[in-house]
C-alpha cells in the first residue's frame, strides 16, 4: 500500500515537476522581445530531452568505447589487448558466425512470410482475414523469454526407457521410427541456430505482415485495375506493381528486424546459453561481463557490436527519411 | 543563442553532480584497530544473500539472542549480496556483520584487512572442536588466522532412494564403492536404471555434473589434493583429475546405468531427475542430490518424507581417501566492526547451541557435531545430519571457490561437451585448464 502510494506520489512528482518546469520557462520565454522568443523556444522544448538522451546515452556509449580499452576491472588502460583477446576466444568467432546467419535469416524469412501472408490475408473475406491476422500477429505478444520456454516444449525429448515424448518434434519423430534427439544439440549444419531462429520468426512475422499488410492496402486500387486490364497475371501484377510501391515499407521492417536480430540474447542465453556452438554476441558479452568479471574484454565486445549496427542505423535513417519525403 | 547553451550545460552539469554525488557519501574509518574491543552500541546490522522468504528462522533464532543480550539485530537481505558487500566495504560504511554464501569472498576481505579475525573476536577452541573437521579450512588464511563462523551447513554427497520399493526388492544401503557398484549391476540385471541424473538447469547446466567430478576428486585423491585441485595448484588435468573423471564416466557410460543415458542426464531438469523414482515400479532408483532435494520431491513424497524417501552418503572408494569425505557448503558470517556487541553475537552464532528455532523451520543443518539433533524437524533431517556429522572431513564444493569464468563456466561447459560426446574427457579437462585465468 505505502509501495503504491509513492509510486503515484513519484509519477505526480515527476511529470508534475516536467509540467511546471516546461510552464516557468515557457512564461519567461515569452517575456523576451518576439523574436528571440520564436528563436529559443524548440531549443527549450527539445533540450530537456536531448540532456536525458545524452546522460542516459550518448555518455555511456563513450564511458563503454573507453572501458573496452582497459583490464577486467577497468582499472588500467592496457591498449588493444581486449581486442585482440576477444578476436581470438573462440566462442565469439562462433558468436560473429551465428550472428550472421541470425541477419540473413531471420529478417529474409520473415518479411518473406510476411509479405505472403499480408497478401494472401488481403483476398479472404473480412472475417476470415481478421481471425488469420489476429492468430498470426499474437505472438508478438509474447516476451522472447516467454516464446523460449514454449518452445522448450516443442523440443524437450525424453530418453528413458518407456517414457512419452512431450515435446512436439520428437513425438512426431519417433512415431515416424527415429531415435529422440537432443535438438538443440545438434550443431552439424548449425542445425541447433536454426532451430533457435524459427523461434525469432515466429515472433516476428506478426510485425512484419501487419506493416506489410497496410502498405498493400495503401497500393492505389487504379493501378491494379490498369495492370489487369492490360492483362497481366496476378503473379506479375503482384511482382511489378504491388512489390514496387510497397518497396519502402519492405526495407523499414527488414531493417528494423535486422536491428533487432544483431541484439538477439534472450533466446540464446534461455534456450543453450551458447553451449554446442548457438553462441551469440550478446550473450558472449553478458557471460564475459556477469559470469566472467572480464569487464574490459565485455566492453570491447559491445564496441564491436555497436560498430556493426551503426551502418544499418544510418541506412535505416535514410530509407526512413526517404519515406517521408515521398509522402 | 550561444548563452543559451551554457546555461543548458550548466543545468546539465548541476543534474549529473546531484545524481553522482549520492553514491559518493563515505565515513571512513569506522573500524578500529583489529584487537581492540569497542563498547557496542547496541544494536547490529546483519547483511545476506540469503532472502527474506528463507531466513524467518534464523530472525527467530537471532531473537532468541536479542531477548538474552538486549542487543538489537537486524537483517537485511541483498539480492545482489556480493556488490553492496563490496560497495559498503569499500566505501568505509561495512556492516558489522555479514552472511558470506562462499567462502572465497571471505577470504578476499582477509586479505584486505577488512575482516577481523575470528581469535581477535571470540576463543576459537571450543568452536572448533565442535564442528565437522575442515569446516573453517575454507575460510583460514596462509597464516592459519580464520575469518567467519558457519551459521547454515547445505550437504551434498547424498544419494536419496525410494523406501518403500527399495525395502520390498530387498536392496542394501551400500557402505563402499564396490557394494554401490555391485547393486547397481544387480538393478541393471534386474531390468531398471540404477542412477537417476538430471543436470539441465538452463544456463546453468552443468552444475551436478561437476558436483559429482568434485565428490570422486575428494574421494579418490583425497581432501589435500582437492584443495590444490581447486586453487590451481595442479593441472585441472593432472592424472588424478583423469583418474576421478573415470570414475564418475563409469556410472555416465556403462549401459543401463542411467536412466536416459546421457542424452537423458543433459535433457532432464535437475529438479525432475527424482520423478522415476516414485513410480510404483521406480524406473530408476538413486539420486545423488544435495540436502535440498527434499524441496523437489513430488507433493506426496515430500508429504511422508520420513516413509517414503531414504537417503545414503556416497560411499568412499577403494584405494582413494581412507575416511569418509563431506561434500557441502555452508553460509559463514565474517565480522567487519569489533565491538562488544558483536563479540557476543559471534559467540552465540559460533556456539553448538545455535540453530534451534532455525531447525524447527525446516532445511536448515547445523556445522557442529554436537547440535541437539532432537531439535530437527523430522528424522530424515537427523539421518542427513548424522551422516555429516560422521564425516572425516568437510570441503566446501570446489566450482564455488573457482574463479567464476571457470567454475561457473567452462567446467560446466566441458562437462556438458564429455558427457554429450563432443569430447573425450581428456580433451575437455585440457580446455578447462586452458581458460584458467591466468592473473
Amino acid at each position: 500500500m505505502v509501495k503504491i502510494l509513492s509510486a503515484v506520489l513519484a509519477i505526480l512528482a515527476g511529470v508534475g515537476g516536467m509540467l511546471a518546469f516546461y510552464w516557468m520557462f515557457n512564461v519567461l520565454v515569452e517575456r523576451l522581445p518576439q523574436r528571440w522568443e520564436r528563436r529559443i523556444k524548440p531549443y527549450l522544448f527539445i533540450g530537456p530531452a536531448i540532456a536525458l538522451v545524452a546522460l542516459f546515452l550518448v555518455f555511456p556509449a563513450f564511458q563503454t568505447i573507453l572501458y573496452s580499452f582497459t583490464n577486467s576491472d577497468n582499472t588500467a588502460y592496457i591498449g588493444l589487448d581486449n581486442y585482440t583477446t576477444v578476436l581470438q576466444d573462440a566462442g565469439f568467432q562462433d558468436a560473429l558466425f551465428n550472428n550472421a546467419l541470425w541477419i540473413i535469416f531471420v529478417p529474409t524469412l520473415s518479411v518473406a512470410m510476411g509479405l505472403l501472408i499480408a497478401v494472401l490475408a488481403d483476398r479472404l473475406k473480412p472475417r476470415g482475414e481478421k481471425i488469420s491476422k489476429s492468430l498470426i500477429f499474437m505472438p508478438m505478444a509474447i516476451s522472447f523469454v516467454g516464446a523460449s520456454t514454449i518452445w522448450g516444449f516443442v523440443y524437450d525429448s525424453r530418453f528413458g526407457q518407456g517414457q512419452d515424448q512431450i515435446g512436439l518434434l520428437s513425438a512426431i519423430t519417433t512415431k515416424l521410427g527415429f531415435e529422440p534427439q537432443r535438438w538443440l544439440a545438434l550443431a552439424g549444419y548449425s542445425v541447433n541456430d536454426f532451430l533457435l531462429l524459427i523461434i525469432m520468426i515466429w515472433l516476428q512475422v506478426g510485425f512484419a505482415m501487419v506493416l506489410l499488410s497496410a502498405a498493400v492496402k495503401n497500393v492505389p486500387e487504379e493501378t491494379l485495375e490498369a495492370a489487369r486490364i492490360d492483362g497481366a497475371s496476378e503473379i506479375k501484377i503482384f511482382s511489378r506493381v504491388i512489390v514496387p510501391q510497397i518497396w519502402p515499407t519492405v526495407i523499414v521492417v527488414f531493417t528494423t528486424i535486422l536491428i533487432l536480430v544483431m541484439k538477439v540474447f534472450d533466446i540464446v542465453y534461455v534456450m543453450t546459453n551458447g553451449a554446442n556452438g548457438t553462441e551469440v554476441i550478446a550473450n558472449r558479452f553478458y557471460s564475459l561481463l556477469f559470469t566472467d568479471g572480464e569487464n574490459g574484454q565485455a566492453a570491447a565486445v559491445v564496441v564491436v557490436l555497436m560498430v556493426a549496427v551503426i551502418p544499418v542505423m544510418v541506412y535505416q535513417v535514410r530509407q526512413f527519411r526517404a519515406q517521408e519525403a515521398g509522402r | 543563442m550561444r548563452r543559451d547553451r551554457f546555461f543548458r550545460l550548466a543545468a546539465l552539469a548541476s543534474v549529473a553532480a546531484l545524481v553522482t554525488s549520492g553514491c559518493l557519501q563515505s565515513d571512513e574509518g569506522s573500524s578500529g584497530s583489529a584487537a581492540d574491543t569497542a563498547e557496542g552500541d547496541g544494536s547490529i546490522t546483519i547483511i545476506g544473500a540469503i532472502p527474506d522468504e528463507e531466513a524467518t528462522g534464523m530472525v527467530d533464532a537471532l531473537a532468541t539472542f536479542t531477548e538474552q543480550s538486549g542487543i538489537e539485530v537486524t537483517y537485511t537481505a541483498s539480492s545482489d549480496f556480493t556488490t553492496e558487500i563490496n560497495s559498503r566495504v569499500q566505501g568505509g560504511n561495512p556492516p558489522e556483520v555479514a552472511l558470506f554464501p562462499q567462502p572465497g569472498l571471505v577470504l578476499e576481505f582477509a586479505d584486505s584487512g577488512d575482516a577481523i579475525p575470528l581469535g581477535d573476536l571470540v576463543d576459537l577452541g571450543p568452536i572448533e572442536e565442535s564442528l565437522i573437521p575442515g569446516f573453517l579450512d575454507s575460510v583460514t588464511d596462509a597464516s592459519g588466522e580464520s575469518y567467519a563462523v558457519p551459521m547454515r551447513m547445505a550437504v551434498k554427497s547424498l544419494v536419496w532412494y525410494p523406501k518403500k520399493a527399495w525395502e520390498e526388492a530387498g536392496y542394501q544401503v551400500p557402505e563402499t564403492w564396490d557394494d554401490l557398484i555391485a547393486l547397481s549391476d544387480q538393478i541393471v540385471a534386474d531390468g531398471q536404471a540404477p542412477w537417476c541424473i538430471g543436470a539441465e538447469s538452463g544456463p546453468d547446466t552443468g552444475w551436478v555434473f561437476t558436483d559429482w567430478m568434485e565428490e570422486l576428486m575428494l574421494r579418490t585423491a583425497g581432501p589435500e589434493t582437492y584443495d590444490k585441485w581447486v586453487s590451481h595448484d595442479i593441472p585441472f588435468d593432472d592424472p588424478a583429475v583423469v583418474d576421478a573423471g573415470n570414475m564418475f564416466g563409469d556410472i555416465m557410460f556403462t549401459d543401463g546405468y542411467v536412466f536416459g543415458g546421457p542424452d537423458g542426464a543433459l535433457s532432464t531438469p535437475f529438479a525432475d531427475a527424482d520423478n522415476p523414482m516414485w513410480e510404483a515400479s521406480p524406473s530408476c532408483w538413486m539420486m545423488r542430490q544435495a540436502n535440498f532435494a527434499t524441496t523437489i520431491f513430488p507433493e506426496d513424497v515430500m508429504a511422508n518424507l520420513e516413509e517414503e524417501v531414504g537417503v545414503f552418503v556416497l560411499p568412499p572408494v577403494p584405494d582413494g581417501y581412507d575416511g569418509t569425505p563431506i561434500l557441502g557448503g555452508g553460509d559463514m558470517a565474517a565480522a567487519f566492526v569489533n565491538d562488544s556487541d558483536v563479540v557476543e553475537l559471534m559467540e552465540f552464532v559460533g556456539s553448538d547451541q545455535f540453530g534451534a528455532e532455525w531447525a524447527a523451520s525446516g532445511g536448515w543443518l547445523s556445522a557442529h557435531t554436537t547440535f541437539d539433533a532432537s531439535k530437527y524437524p523430522d528424522d530424515t533431517t537427523r539421518e542427513i545430519f548424522e551422516i555429516a556429522a560422521g564425516a572425516d572431513v568437510f570441503r566446501f564444493d570446489g566450482s564455488d571457490l573457482m574463479p567464476a569464468s571457470v567454475g561457473a563456466g567452462t567446467f560446466w561447459d566441458e562437462m556438458n561437451n564429455w558427457i554429450g560426446g563432443k569430447t573425450e574427457l581428456a580433451e575437455a579437462l585440457t580446455s578447462v585448464d586452458e581458460s584458467w585465468p591466468s592473473s
